[in-house]
């Protein structure tokens, strides 16, 4: 690069006993504004409208103090929705990311047609939620869905058409097995960049040692590999945290309650039942349980790079 | 900079906008404009220039009624140039939750709207309706008794101006090919269902039951216990594990692992009855129109029939689904807007609209021409149900409409997957629903 | 011993070449398994819209078309007088996602900026709050939200529109930036400083160019999700002249009667340009991902 370390180490040195560096501040505040004001602030006014009753039809809102957040604590949906969310959201982080982390292995390897193999493992990534919801919709219809030819073709001896998403125990492996569909080219794209910006020459020194293929995988790849898979576990759990449109329009929360996530139950409490101070208790408490758990995960992470950086 | 101009800008254009107005009213100030009401009505020469008014519906995508409202809205338009109507509305789906997130942030953002009658009854009591007692009096007509659910101190704050009626519409045809008659029980009802399905090329029924669906499911299925002459709630007391809700949700399953074409939407249903792939449905009378305009099947219309009720009491829930006036609107629109529904209501263009819609239960005395009604086919099912209301299935729950819907119907798709009794269900529904009362009724 | 090593020199280069074909079996499996689970839903869309309703309604249904009807495409853009158009809303979404997009890269490079490089104190803090606001769903914002726009009469614009999107998308663009400036050598920074660029010139004449694929990337997170986004832009628009193609084609399904063969129709038409826009600039999204592109 022609860069002197020399050169390098005079010219920081001093800087760093200068005053204090404004600049990164200037480049941050407007970013601070913005999402202030068009995230912090509302969700600081649900915050507050958490410790009233304000429910249409019943008048402007009152202030109940602590009213909501003791019925939620006796709202056994709200631990069968905490407990979903929680399950959707392990199940789609080991899913999607696995399936990512898969994909981009094959799409690693060198052979014929890589190129277009590449561009349509990584299609869903591009194919909007709602023609996705749509369509999976009318694959696993339990009338006419293609579904019903593929399993009965592989389990022949079934006798009637599965229910797909009308069933109590398939629902909620299909609702992940639909966003990890949509989501898992995201986490191969980025874990296929970190694997590409391995340098060849590790991987050729290992051969020189005697190493075979899956040791060289398990050695050189997977170690480079760790924090990026450890930071698409972190977005993987956030966006399941948030998933709604395809939830919501695939099962609705159902059947019985089996795919009522924490976001599925706000909008119901919210938007079908009017009860916009007890949906935004429920909405406040959610992000406080994955707010926690993403903390939980980001120290892992910065452990695991102080270790990796020693 | 023009950061902070921007908002200045807009509020200038407001104040220009309601100071025209002040000049002729000089009733309210600029804040207390939507929360005083004042009732004046403006002389037509008064206005300069034509008063835009927003009507937010759902029946823009409703097919059939659309094409009737519009054509209405076009005569209006050709009667007058003062008034024009802008569409606005979503899918009923999506409707209610758009009308509430705008309803909560204080203001439902348009000049006329429509509600059913239990959003209606919040919306009346968080102040976002006027009376519109006027309105009939300047048409000229006498609402029929059923509308009195829609008064507040003895006032109208809506016009009803559907009411839906649920029987059993069933294709005649596709009866008569089988060698079936109208059902005279409910066994012979679900026999009858049974010898129709083919699988899967010919399905004997349908009702709507998958949850993305929640408004059309719990809609429809409060009729169910209806056919076993019961309630689902009395005052603040749920019913749900009285004898008629439990065979109700029992005849559901019934039907649904026998007759339906399980997991199918609403709108694909209606595809499939209107190629006279469905033999019946369970449902409001307007569905009529909805398969008359989608059939390729010219016949179809002629071959629909309602079954003479043959549930024990022959009782059907009747819904009135008024058209109010925004509180929150300017006074000028809402004087335009009455002007409109006056004009809309008076007996002619009453019962131009109600035939345009095919719809059968009129909403004032004399609403619906003998002629018209005689014309119909498919009426006397409809006609021959004793109309019940929806306050009557609900009880006192019927403010709480969708809370009661949100515990009946989770329980219901448990009971379809096979993995509940409809019992043991209905048992855990029942104490979810006493806990509703316990929580909403106490204060 | 001897003797298998002598199978192996003399079985030499079909042999070996065959060996190797049957090794990379699996792979090729693997990579079809892959390709047929991604690409058969949207096969399966083009499929049942092509083909008349009719068969789409039979069970089983065709694994191919068997007559073709492209009546469907025709319907939905004759549905005018019932929705809106929607070419208009495929134009809304393109003129909604090419704003975010702008908007967000220009935010993005200013926070990336300010997260690479050196530690400055706050730094950790500024990252979990943009951490926290990528977490909370959208549904909880979208009342106070819409009442504020509301009173300062801001709904039914897009641009509005876009900067609410780009608020709930930055953070992770920021992210992916930042680790794209964190492969860019220190010493390369320095050095153009030494030769008497101001950071800011360093950020646009050194950072900016090496990064090209970063902010493709970037570009593109932001392009889907402004595409994608449903719940503001559903109660942000009611004006339907400016739906955006969610909205209007989640009108289209809860209509309650809209036929399977438009509603497919509408979302194939509704795909179309992403799919087109990423199979375009995915060379691009691959390296601009690549942390190391610069490496080196």
């Amino acid at each position: 690069m022609g860069v002197q370390a020399s050169v390098n180490a005079q010219f920081i040195k001093p800087a760093q006993n200068r005053q204090r560096d404004w600049l990164p501040y200037m480049l941050a505040l407007p970013i601070i504004i913005y999402e202030g004001i068009f995230i912090l602030i509302p969700i600081i006014q649900q915050f507050g409208s958490s410790f009233t009753s304000d429910i249409i039809g019943f008048g402007a809102a009152k202030g109940v103090g602590l009213a909501n957040y003791e019925r939620m604590l006796n709202d056994k949906f709200f631990w069968n929705s905490l407990r979903v969310t929680l399950g959707f959201m392990a199940a789609t982080v080991i899913v999607a990311v696995g399936a990512g982390v898969l994909a981009a292995v094959l799409m690693n390897q060198r052979f014929r047609g890589r190129s277009i193999a590449r561009a349509v493992m990584t299609l869903p990534w591009a194919f909007p939620d709602l023609p996705t919801v749509l369509v999976f919709y009318w694959i696993l219809n339990p009338s006419f869905g293609i579904a019903n030819v593929f399993i009965r073709f592989f389990m022949p001896w079934l006798t009637e058409n599965p229910k797909w998403l009308l069933d109590i125990n398939l629902a909620m492996p299909l609702v992940v097995a639909i966003a990890s569909w949509k989501a898992f080219p995201f986490y191969g794209l980025v874990t296929l960049s970190v694997m590409q910006s391995i340098p060849q020459e590790l991987y050729e020194a290992a051969k020189v040692d005697g190493a075979n293929t899956r040791q060289a995988f398990r050695y050189i790849t997977l170690p480079a590999l760790l924090p990026i898979i450890m930071l698409s576990g972190i977005l993987a759990c956030i966006f399941a945290f948030r998933q709604f449109v395809l939830i919501f329009l695939a099962t609705g929360g159902g059947p019985g309650r089996v795919t009522e996530t924490l976001v599925i139950s706000l909008y119901k409490t919210a938007f079908r039942s009017f009860d916009f101070s007890y949906g935004a208790t429920i909405g406040v408490s959610g992000f406080v349980v994955v707010f926690v758990i993403t903390l939980l995960f980001v120290y892992l992470q910065h452990r695991q790079e102080a270790e990796a950086a020693r | 900079m023009t950061d902070q101009n921007a908002p200045k800008k807009t509020n200038e254009k407001k104040n220009i906008s309601r100071r025209d107005f002040l000049k002729i009213t000089s009733t309210a100030t600029a804040g207390a404009a939507s929360a005083i009401v004042p009732k004046i009505s403006f002389p037509a020469f008064l206005r300069q220039t034509k008063m835009e008014l927003n009507f937010l519906t759902w029946f823009w995508t409703e097919t059939g009624r659309n094409d009737a409202w519009r054509a209405m809205i076009q005569k209006f338009h050709d009667s007058q140039s003062d008034i024009h109507l802008n569409e606005t509305g979503y899918g009923e789906n999506n409707y209610f939750t758009q009308i509430l997130i705008q309803a909560k942030s204080g203001r439902i953002d348009a000049d006329l709207y429509t509600a059913t009658p239990d959003v209606f009854l919040r919306l009346l009591a968080d102040g976002h309706t006027i009376p519109l007692e006027d309105v009939v009096a300047q048409a000229g007509v006498t609402p029929v008794a059923a509308q009195d659910m829609l008064r507040k101190d003895g006032e109208l704050h809506g016009l009803d101006i559907v009411t839906v009626r649920f029987g059993n519409l069933y294709n005649k045809a596709l009866f008569d090919a089988a060698g079936l008659g109208e059902p005279t029980s409910i066994d012979e009802w679900v026999a009858g269902a049974q010898s129709l399905t083919q699988r899967p090329n010919q399905f004997g029924f349908f009702s709507p039951h998958i949850a993305a669906e929640p408004f059309t499911v719990w809609f429809i299925l409060q009729q169910w216990a209806v056919l076993y002459d019961g309630v689902w709630a009395q005052g603040k007391t749920p019913l749900l594990t009285s004898d008629p809700v439990i065979n109700a949700i029992k005849l559901f399953k019934t039907m649904y692992d026998t007759t339906m074409p399980q997991g199918t939407d609403f709108g694909t249903a209606n595809q499939m009855f209107a190629s006279s792939r469905i033999a019946q449905h369970l449902v409001v009378s307007p569905a009529v129109n909805q398969w008359k305009s989608l059939a390729t099947d010219t016949e179809l219309y002629d071959n629909l029939r309602s079954a003479q009720p043959f549930w024990p009491g022959g009782k059907a829930i009747s819904r009135i689904h008024p058209v109010c006036v925004n509180a929150n609107t300017d006074p000028e629109k809402q004087a335009a807007a009455k002007e409109f529904l006056a004009w809309l209501y008076t007996k002619e263009n009453y019962q131009e609209l109600l035939e345009r819609c095919l719809d059968v239960v009129p909403a004032i005395e004399d609403g619906i021409r003998p002629e018209y009604h005689d014309s119909l086919k498919w009426v006397s099912g409809y006609d021959a149900a004793t109309a019940i209301t929806v306050p009557e299935v609900l009880g006192d729950f019927v403010l709480y409409n969708d809370e009661l819907g949100q515990i009946v119907t989770p329980h219901l798709q448990e009971v379809l997957a096979g993995s509940k009794s409809a019992e043991d269900a209905m048992t855990e529904a029942q104490t979810e629903a006493e806990e509703l009362a316990g929580r909403v009724f106490t204060s | 011993m001897s003797n298998q090593q002598a199978i192996a020199t003399t079985a030499s280069s079909p042999g070996i070449l065959l060996l190797r074909w049957i090794r990379r079996i699996p792979l090729y499996v693997l990579v079809l398994l892959f390709c047929i689970i991604t690409a058969f839903p949207i096969y399966w869309m083009v499929v049942s819209v092509i083909q008349p309703v009719e068969y789409s309604l039979n069970y089983p249904p065709p694994l191919y078309p068997l007559a073709v009807d492209l009546s469907p495409f025709r319907e939905i853009f004759q549905a005018e007088n019932n929705l809106g158009r929607i070419d208009y809303w495929i134009g809304n979404s393109i003129v909604l996602s090419s704003m975010t997009t702008l908007i967000c890269l220009f935010l993005t490079v200013l926070g990336a900026y300010a997260l690479a490089g050196k530690r400055w104190r706050g730094q950790g803090l500024f990252g979990l709050l943009l951490l926290m606001t990528q977490m909370l769903p959208e549904a909880l914002i979208v009342i106070p939200l819409y009442a504020t726009l509301d009173k300062l009469n801001l709904k039914n614009n897009l641009f509005v529109l876009a900067l609410v999107d780009t608020a709930f998308i930055l953070p992770i663009c920021i992210w992916i930036l930042k680790n794209v400036f964190d492969t860019i050598p220190n010493e390369m920074r320095d050095a153009a400083m030494v030769d008497g660029c101001t950071r800011m010139g360093v950020l646009w004449r050194i950072m900016l160019p090496i990064s090209t694929p970063g902010l493709v990337a970037v570009g593109v997170v932001a392009f889907f999700h402004a595409w994608n986004e449903y719940l503001f832009a559903a109660s942000l628009i009611s004006n339907k002249e400016i739906y955006t193609a969610p909205v209007g084609l989640a009108a289209m399904i809860s209509m309650v009667d809209t036929p399977i063969d438009r509603l497919m129709a509408g979302g194939l038409l509704f795909s179309i340009f992403p799919l087109i826009f990423y199979l375009l600039v995915q060379r691009y999204v691959v390296a601009g991902l690549t942390a190391g592109a610069v490496k080196g």
